[in-house]
């Protein structure tokens, strides 16, 4: 814990309370999205939407406050320590304007991950400089006809004496127009699948010596500039192979779970801005002579938008925390979060929309930047990897999580208690908690059965229902029942009625579907467990008693609609935040 | 009672099809051509061009107006009129949808302009509408105001009486479709000073009479449908006369609510074009692309996908079509099937859209490739959920409506215990939902603002499941009846449990409580799926119309509603799948009824 010293007195701050200054400082660099003299303002950003116009201007100023070194990790000379704490940065950049969050660097978080997991010291230095100094870097991963089958991928590079040589087009590259230098997953063998592929780093001349394809028009991210790049012959030295020959899909596989965690939660904040759009409008409204923030209906849908939201929000803080806590389980938990979380976002863009009506619709205007906020959604939810793909990658691990799962549940249907797996959950769930530092090297492609989230649920809900339960926490008890049940018998369908089935079957993903909401509900359950007496945190009341963790529960469970006086209370929170000018999440950030 | 006959044209193929009934709708599509190809009247390519550049497809237009799609505007009872069926109209706005929303918007506004006309205006005044629409000149709708949005009660825009007989008109009319293109509109304005019910008026204005006093506003610049011209108008007291008023003073939320409900049925025509699309769209890219070792479609999650889409693209086709043809039948029961239609179809048609980005991925919102056309679909078709009512405010019509149908629903179903009671009913029944049925003449002064407690798609709906039954114990060898039957008995429970729970829990009392919009929603739901019940049943053995097999078998009523109740017969959907690659394959459209169509499929390949 940080100690500093104010007026004389000791005071302690929290790594909770240090990533809030972290952000408020950059939030107060960053200034209101409502004024156009601001760094990023929605009406620059508009402008820049309908042009098609890169933001020089405003990725400058990003690399002079530095974002940029939050890209690297503190070993190399950069900032990122805390994956929450880069989650929660790049919210303020999201909230104002995605395109200009994926333009200005994170397909270059993902281009160097490979290099920080697996690359040689030499070359982590390279790069690390290269980040740190503001340079851009792209990943040319994927090929036009083969999408996210990356196991048939035909670009290729030939092993030559000096090194390789490359061949082949790769597709939908972002920023290769700006970049100083490429990530790239090419065919190094014809032969063992799956050990056929291996990654390099590219410098720009290697970039040069390859033809950049015209630039690839979105409906979203306009601003964003997406190309691709074609290669005959271009020789390339030994140095470049990130890691060793023929390791790429294992490396890329793993080094991706980190951006495939952290993106979902930074794509949080655009429903926070889609939200504060729709109250903004609503609150000014009449209709059939009642404002229509008023409308039960329009209650309702704004507190369903909010639970979607608040639920994302404790899924994507706690799946970034997992990482360093237990990086072995990642390999489930980003593909849950790439999964669910663009899925729920996307509930809650088409639930704004129609709350904005035909405002919705408009390009200018007051509310012209909702359409914006859409469209740069939609594209963002299939970046790296679309929910289908994460659902895949969920189906292959449920055999073994089912079985190891039902062996858990037998272990922990007595009175056993589980120390160390309980500690984990606390550092994991306890916000203000610090987290052990990233092991870059501890990542696997599979979790082997392992999932501490659902795993322990009986335990922490069994301490739970041995309290002095209210109104609230009885229901919360009688939920989190539900999640066991659910849990149980997915496991039994798992084992009894699907394995030996073809794993392609609509039902293994339907199975991967329920495991995802179960995992988001016992996370959900977890946020609030461990931090409603938080101290160092400054939780709404709501948040506390339980009432919100509820409604969130009632939803993922699709128990049925939110009730009156729920929905009546979660709108008058969210006016409130609205009226403060605050973030509806669970970090209150003040806008600026 | 007039009735107008399908005329009995061979298909181009030697083989009768119902598209004999719809001959123009034939030659339509093919008048049309194949939007892949550039040369088409209506191109992917050229609509997407002007998309970008923001401009109305004058063009695509004016090969509306060549081939007469415009006559379609005006009733046949008018000289040069050709507007008899609304079925046979629903199917060629489908058309010209399926190629283009922009331009099916930019064209079709027209007739949302003309249609109160016919519904509430003097003889001179339609003659007057008519010679303009069959000029060809577009003309508008101005119902919204910035303020008010639907809110027509809450209306600003005001006609002032001076002096002796003299009118002017003031205020401004906002995110109005062709309101600066247009030669005239029909504006709804207050008349009586005061707001409530009776307080506005209709009135017919032509632009070439009133200059000066009025300015256009500038395009608004939309999401999708880029290049139509989305924009207002103000009038500053522009001088209307008496003889323009559409009706009575004092009648215009009576003749807009009686026309909307047959411009809301219209509308579900934009939606099922652009689903069609969508899902030809899927279709083509999952047959082209391998993925995995293996072509995409023959991934089991890919057909269940695309068995899905189908079925809720047949299910819209079938509400769509129904609503038309009881516009002829029982107009008195409009009131709750244009809300029911204008608030399902449209969600319908966003879902197709949702799965077929998902199973296109990343070209589904590309403005290159050849699917680049998906993405202009796609915006376009956000905006039909919206106008003309969006879905809040037609469930809210049918909130309105709940508790009569509620009480007066459980009465009738109780009178329906007993055998046969009403065999005229089932007679009209019949000329509902027998697709190659004659049609009664359009009536559109038996248009009510309310059904008064009438279902009768629903309230027979358990008469319709007792013939069932009977005939399966007549006949054991229908395979597909025993589950469809199963799945029938659940609707109509899901059914009577719902006007019971309505009844208990005072539900449409409160007009304002979610709780109500929920019911609401379910009892679109349920009328949808009675009423492809009933086109099944009145078509299965239908000699005159070459439907599908799998059609007759009925088995895609089970793929289509195992959800709607709790635990679904279950139902092998391969002959659905099928029946949908069929379609694909031969060039006819995602629809129940046969139909050629000259979409290639080698384009989205």
């Amino acid at each position: 814990m940080n100690v500093t010293e104010k007026n004389s007195a000791l005071v302690f701050i929290s790594p909770w309370g240090q990533k809030r200054e972290v952000v408020n400082r950059f939030e107060d660099y960053l200034g209101s999205p409502n004024h156009i003299d601001s760094l990023i303002s929605f009406e620059k950003s508009l402008d820049l939407d309908e042009q098609q116009c890169i933001p020089e201007h405003e990725y400058a100023a990003l690399n002079k406050w530095g974002l940029c070194r939050y890209f690297v990790p503190e070993r190399l000379d950069g900032n990122l320590r805390d994956f929450d704490e880069m989650v929660m940065l790049f919210r303020s950049i999201f909230r104002r304007d995605p395109a200009i969050a994926v333009g200005y660097g994170l397909s270059s978080f993902m281009a160097c991950l490979p290099i920080w997991c697996s690359g040689s010291n030499v070359l982590q230095q390279r790069v690390a400089r290269i980040i740190n100094q503001g340079g851009v870097i792209s990943v040319a991963f994927h090929e036009k006809d083969h999408g996210n089958d990356v196991l048939r991928n035909e670009f290729t590079a030939v092993p030559v004496e000096s090194g390789f040589s490359l061949s082949g087009e790769k597709w939908l590259i972002n920023n290769l127009s700006r970049a100083v230098g490429a990530t790239v997953f090419a065919k190094t063998d014809d032969r063992i699948q799956g050990k056929n592929y291996s990654m390099f780093f590219l410098e720009k001349s290697n970039l040069d010596d390859g033809a950049h394809v015209d630039r690839i028009k979105t409906v979203g991210v306009r601003a964003c500039h997406l190309s691709g790049w074609a290669a005959k012959n271009v020789d390339v030295s030994n140095d470049s192979l990130i890691g060793e020959l023929g390791q790429g899909f294992e490396i890329s596989g793993k080094a991706f779970q980190i951006s495939r965690t952290v993106l979902p939660g930074m794509t949080v904040a655009i429903a926070d801005t889609a939200l504060r759009m729709a109250v903004d409008f609503l609150e000014s409204r009449k209709l059939y002579g009642d404002q229509a923030i008023a409308l039960p209906l329009v209650q309702r849908d704004v507190a369903n938008v909010f639970v979607d939201l608040i639920s994302a929000d404790c899924l994507t803080l706690a799946t970034a925390r997992l990482a360093q806590v237990a990086p072995q389980e990642l390999s489930l938990a980003s593909a849950i979060t790439k999964y669910w979380v663009p899925t729920t976002i996307g509930r809650c863009m088409d639930a704004t929309s129609v709350l904005l009506g035909a405002r919705h619709y408009l390009r200018k205007g007051k509310y012209g930047y909702f359409q914006k906020l859409m469209r740069d959604a939609s594209v963002v939810s299939i970046v790296h990897a679309s929910p289908g793909v994460c659902l895949g990658l969920i189906v292959q691990q449920l055999r073994q999580l089912s079985m190891y799962g039902q062996e858990k549940q037998a272990q922990y249907a007595g009175e056993d208690v589980d120390i160390a797996q309980e500690s984990k959950l606390q550092s994991i769930f306890c916000l203000s908690d610090p987290l052990p530092a990233f092991d870059y090297e501890a990542l696997s492609l599979n979790n082997r059965g392992r999932d501490i989230i659902l795993q322990s649920f009986a335990l922490v809900d069994r301490r739970l229902a041995q309290e002095e339960l209210n109104q609230t926490t009885t229901e919360i008890c009688e939920l989190n029942k539900q999640i066991s049940n659910a849990y149980d018998d997915l496991l039994a369908d798992i084992s009894e009625k699907l394995i030996g089935t073809d794993m392609r079957s609509p039902q293994w993903f339907d199975a991967a579907k329920r495991y995802s909401e179960l995992y988001a509900a016992a996370c959900c359950f977890y946020t609030w467990y461990y931090n409603r007496a938080n101290g160092q945190i400054e939780f709404d009341a709501a948040f506390r008693s339980g009432e919100w963790l509820a409604g969130m529960l009632n939803t993922i469970l699709q128990t049925g609609p939110i009730e009156r006086d729920e929905y009546e209370n979660i709108t008058a929170y969210v006016r409130r935040c609205y009226q403060d000018n605050k973030t509806f999440l669970l970090m209150p950030i003040r806008y600026s | 009672m007039a009735t107008i006959k399908g005329d009995g044209v061979v298909g181009h193929n030697g083989k009768v099809n119902s598209m004999n009934l719809f001959h123009r709708v034939l030659d339509f599509e093919k008048y049309l051509g194949d939007p892949a190809s550039l040369n088409a009247r209506i191109s992917f390519i050229r609509q997407l061009e002007d998309d970008e550049n923001e401009c109305f497809p004058e063009l695509a237009v004016s090969h509306l107006h060549e081939w007469g799609l415009h006559k379609f505007y005006v009733p046949e009872t008018l000289p040069g009129g050709h507007l008899s069926r609304i079925d046979e109209f629903l199917l060629l706005l489908r058309a010209v949808a399926r190629r283009d929303l922009t331009v099916a918007i930019g064209h079709g506004k027209t007739f949302l302009g003309a249609v109160a006309v016919w519904v509430g205006a003097s003889q001179n005044l339609q003659s007057r509408c008519a010679k303009l629409v069959l000029d060809k000149k577009p003309v508008s709708l101005g119902l919204t105001e910035v303020a008010h949005g639907s809110d027509l009660i809450g209306n600003a825009c005001r006609i002032d009486s001076t002096a002796l007989g003299k009118y002017t008109l003031h205020g401004e009319k906002w995110l109005i479709n062709n309101a600066t293109r247009s030669d005239a509109l029909t504006v709804y304005a207050n008349t009586s000073g005061r707001t409530g019910a009776n307080a506005g008026t209709l009135v017919w204005v032509e632009k070439a009479k009133i200059t000066g006093d009025y300015t256009c506003l500038p395009k608004e610049l939309t999401h999708g449908i880029r290049g139509a011209d989305i924009s207002g108008i103000r009038f500053d007291g522009a001088a209307v006369q008496e003889s323009d008023f559409i009706g009575a003073v004092g009648s215009g939320l009576d003749i807009t609510l009686r026309s909307l409900q047959i411009s809301r049925t219209l509308c579900c025509a934009l939606s099922i074009g652009a689903s069609d699309t969508a899902l030809r769209a899927a279709f083509g890219f999952s047959k082209s692309r391998t993925l995995y070792g293996d072509v995409w479609i023959n991934h089991p999650l890919t057909r269940k996908t695309l068995v899905e889409m189908f079925c809720r693209q047949l299910v819209a086709e079938t509400l769509s079509l129904s609503a038309a043809r009881l516009l002829h039948v029982i107009p008195a029961e409009m009131s709750l099937v244009s809300s029911v239609a204008k608030y399902l179809v449209p969600k319908t048609a966003e879902g197709i859209f949702k799965s077929s980005r998902a199973l296109i991925g990343a070209r589904s919102l590309l403005r290159e490739t050849n699917f680049s056309f998906f993405q202009k679909f796609d915006r376009d078709n956000k905006l039909v959920g919206l106008f003309d009512g969006s879905s809040v405010v037609n469930l809210q019509a049918i909130v309105q409506q709940l508790r009569q149908l509620s009480i007066y629903g459980l009465e009738q179903i109780e009178n329906y215990t007993n055998e046969d009671v009403d065999a005229e009913l089932d007679k009209t029944l019949e000329s509902v939902f027998c697709m190659h049925s004659a049609l009664p003449a359009l009536d559109f002064k038996a248009l009510s603002l309310s059904n008064r407690g009438r279902d009768s798609v629903l309230q027979r709906f358990g008469k319709l499941l007792r013939r069932l039954d009977r005939e399966m114990q007549q006949d054991g060898e229908v395979t597909a009846l025993e589950e469809v039957i199963t799945l029938g008995k659940r609707i109509q429970d899901a059914y009577v449990g719902l006007l019971d729970e309505v009844v208990v829990k005072s539900l449409g009392k409160d007009m304002r409580s979610p709780a109500s919009f929920d019911a609401a929603k379910r009892y679109s739901d349920l009328y949808a799926a009675a009423c492809c019940y009933y086109v099944w049943f009145y078509n299965r053995a239908n000699s005159e119309i070459e439907f599908d097999p799998a059609f007759r078998n009925g088995q895609w009523l089970v793929v289509a509603f195992g959800q709607l109740v709790n635990s679904p017969p279950q139902c092998d959907s391969t002959g659905v799948f099928d029946w949908a690659s069929r379609l694909y394959a031969d060039q006819q459209a995602f629809s129940i009824l046969p139909y050629e169509t000259p979409f290639s499929p080698t384009f989205y390949m």
